[in-house]
């Protein structure tokens, strides 16, 4: 792949063309850099975009607008960055996906495109290894949601490895900072592909937060939550390790009326440890947290609800509550280090960023975004330094 | 704790003649182009608000007036008589909310922690009864010393005011066992002096809810313009399209009404009224819908039905009829059909008509 280190781009240059290399931010990493120029965006935002069959894409914006939709011929879920290949993301398939599209970014274009075995689906989310040679996907069986972690080659797609995922229906999936261990959302849904997203284990549904030794697919540790109808989806990850995870309750298949909170901490050895926001905002969540995101430098975390417009902040050490921004059918959030802000995004092709520290929006709403449909989740990725 | 509340008020321009938004809203949005005869997305909007909304709100208020000023009468010299009209008053005052009830938004939804229909609906929150709360609360004020003075009433949780209140203290002694009979009801006012004093506290509380609501549709709305600006604008204080707000505050409303009570518990038993407030909420969706006074007022049927959409509509009406006649015919098994019916008609028929998109994180997350 050429080297973009010198042509460090214009506004005009990036718009034209999307020169630059992009790195991902790591997770919670703290920021490294010192932020944005008025003329140069220094960071992407990246989601699955559209509403039908025509308009699904990746959607490549900044904080000016859109940049570029990238036709994927499906409905797309998360992304994520290629390591080592900075121009390089994968938008993975929404469950049950039959496909994932790697696109490189500095060209526009789709490079190569991965279909999943007969029998197996996508779930939406999935990583590079941070060597870059393998990526790993959430997948499932399409007969009884049974969890897999599929492990290809990068190059060839093939796959090389499929590990269990420990549970049923595996959704969001990230690798610890030791760089050996998966966390799996495992979200205890059974589905078929026929059935689109109905529930056929409403009774028997298990999620867990499952460890997952990358090498040898040994399960290393298991969370379950109280509340067995809340299931386990989304996740991320700080730099010491410490996993947040955001739940969504089949509140049909309950005989309370209970609120549950849905936003979980995990540390090694220790219990799961909720969020508490205090009964009327979860309620207002609606059973639902759709996507979440944590900035490790302020130990802050995030987590959005579609369905209450509603995103909530905690500190991820303390637990205390610590504000929240209504905006209609919010989804996407992302920590951007660079801002050392959250963005999210939400419907009527609106963004916001909100300071990590102080959670006030900062200055005017980013965009236009005419005609986005910001679809759940969000990913930031920065520009490299040029050193 | 820290706790910010930080609403996205403020970021977006809102211009008093925002119909370049409005057809963005109702027209543009769609994949079609407008029909030249039929009204244009603004024209709709701009109706709803002037003959269908803002009026059922002033109708909200001055029944709340009407229901206040009835207390004082039946206060005066509470007999039978009195205590009729004050429950007929009561029975009109939950009519005129259940038409506008559906119209959760901005005013009624001015705070995400305790929203102000909250205080005239508490059931409103998760689908609780809380008529054992009033009870506990008014028999403890009126056993208790303390003065009940407009600082008390301001003081009390959203559970224990508003309508349900208002019911508890028309409609059923205090004793255990709570008889509705007239004589029982009319011994406690007699014998209780406080309690008069407590009814007008209530009353007074819902009445300024109405007026703060009407107010806020009509005057201002969290310091800025009234809310009826923001529904004619290109987007309300949360970002979203208005007439997309409006739509899901109707869905969100149907579902409430199917899940929280029609499959779970019915209020307004004590009064007899639930079904009459049923029917209140789907003569306020075909009026909404409909738009069929004044002369000039054009509805969202009316929009739809310029776009070729007759079967849409013909279902829509259809599934409306089907609910009253099961409301009219205390057909609880029937009405929850036919308001799933409805909602679902709320969710694809119409927001397709009006080529707008309601939000796939809300409508369609994974």
């Amino acid at each position: 792949m050429k080297s973009r280190r010198s042509d460090r781009p214009t506004r005009r240059a990036l718009l034209a063309g999307l020169g630059g290399a992009w790195l991902l931010p790591s997770g919670c990493h703290a920021p490294d850099d010192a932020g944005d120029t008025a003329a140069e965006p220094s960071e992407l935002w990246l989601s699955a975009h559209g509403g039908d069959q025509a308009s699904y894409a990746l959607l490549v914006a900044s904080a000016e607008g859109v940049v570029a939709r990238i036709e994927s011929g499906f409905r797309g879920h998360d992304v994520c960055l290629r390591p080592g290949h900075p121009d390089r993301v994968v938008l993975f398939g929404r469950r049950p996906g039959r496909e994932a599209i790697e696109v490189d970014l500095g060209e526009r274009r789709v490079v190569r495109r991965l279909r999943v075995a007969e029998g197996r689906a996508l779930q939406g989310h999935g990583f590079y290894t941070p060597d870059g040679a393998h990526l790993v996907t959430s997948e499932a069986d399409e007969g009884e949601s049974l969890g897999k972690l599929a492990v290809r080659d990068a190059e060839t797609l093939e796959l090389v490895a499929e590990l269990d995922s420990h549970g049923v229906g595996p959704h969001e999936i990230a690798l610890m900072p030791d760089q050996r261990t998966i966390v799996v959302a495992n979200g205890g849904l059974h589905t078929r592909p026929e059935s689109g997203d109905e529930v056929l284990n409403l009774d028997s549904m298990r999620s867990s937060l499952a460890y997952v030794d990358l090498a040898s697919g040994a399960l290393v540790h298991e969370e379950v939550h109280a509340e067995p109808k809340a299931s386990i989806r989304h996740l991320d990850v700080c730099d010491d390790g410490t996993v947040v995870a955001a739940l969504q309750v089949q509140r049909e298949a309950m005989s309370h009326e209970e609120v549950v909170p849905l936003v979980l901490v995990h540390r090694f050895g220790e219990r799961l440890r909720p969020l508490d926001a205090g009964l009327e905002l979860v309620a207002a969540m609606q059973d639902y947290a759709g996507s979440v995101a944590v900035d490790s430098a302020h130990r802050v975390v995030g987590a959005t609800s579609p369905r209450g417009d509603l995103a909530l902040f905690w500190h991820v050490d303390t637990g205390a509550m610590l504000g929240q921004l209504e905006l209609f059918d919010v989804c996407g959030i992302a920590a951007s280090p660079e801002r050392s802000a959250f963005v999210l995004t939400g419907g009527n092709a609106q963004a916001r960023l909100v300071d990590a520290e102080t959670l006030a929006p900062l200055a005017e709403p980013p965009g236009p975004y005419a005609d986005t449909l910001w679809d759940n989740h969000l990913v930031v990725l920065r520009r490299r330094r040029d050193r | 704790m820290k706790r910010l509340h930080v609403r996205s008020s403020g970021e977006i321009a809102r211009p008093r003649a925002a119909h370049f938004g409005l057809l963005v809203s109702l027209a543009a949005c769609s994949t079609e182009a407008p029909t030249p005869s039929g009204p244009s997305g603004p024209e709709v909007m701009q109706s709803t608000v002037d003959h269908t909304i803002v009026p059922a709100f002033v109708g909200f208020r001055e029944a709340a007036e009407g229901m206040r000023a009835e207390v004082d009468g039946f206060c005066a010299a509470p007999d039978a008589a009195g205590l009729e009209r004050l429950q007929g008053d009561w029975r009109a005052l939950s009519s005129a909310w259940n038409a506008v009830a559906a119209y959760n938004l901005g005013p009624l939804d001015d705070d995400v922690v305790t929203p102000r229909i909250l205080f005239i609906e508490s059931m409103r929150q998760r689908g609780v009864d809380y008529t054992d709360t009033v009870r506990e609360t008014y028999a403890a004020a009126l056993g208790g010393s303390a003065t009940l003075d407009e600082a008390h009433f301001d003081a009390l949780t959203f559970n224990q005011v508003g309508l349900l209140a208002l019911e508890v203290l028309a409609f059923e002694d205090a004793r255990a066992g709570h008889s509705q009979l007239t004589d029982d009801v009319l011994a406690d006012y007699l014998e209780e002096p406080r309690k008069c004093v407590y009814l007008r506290g209530i009353a007074d509380r819902l009445l300024e809810d109405a007026r703060t609501v009407e107010a806020g549709w009509t005057e201002s709305f969290a310091g800025g313009e009234p809310f009826s600006e923001a529904m004619l604008g290109t987007s309300l204080p949360d970002g979203g399209e208005p007439i997309v707000g409006l739509l899901i505050a109707l869905q969100q409303h149907l579902d409430y009404v199917k899940v929280r009570k029609l499959e779970a518990t019915l209020d307004a038993q004590r009064s007899g009224h639930f079904y009459a407030n049923v029917m209140a909420t789907l003569l306020a969706l075909e009026e909404l819908f409909e738009q069929p006074a004044p002369e000039e007022a054009v509805g969202i049927f009316d929009y739809l039905l310029a776009k070729g959409l007759d079967e849409d509509v013909e279902l829509v009406r259809a599934n409306l009829d089907a609910a009253k006649q099961a409301a009219l015919a205390e057909d609880r098994v029937a009405l929850t059909n036919a308001i799933a019916l409805l909602d679902g008609n709320l969710k694809r028929e119409i927001p397709d008509g009006l080529g707008v998109e309601l939000g796939i994180n809300f409508s369609d997350g994974d």
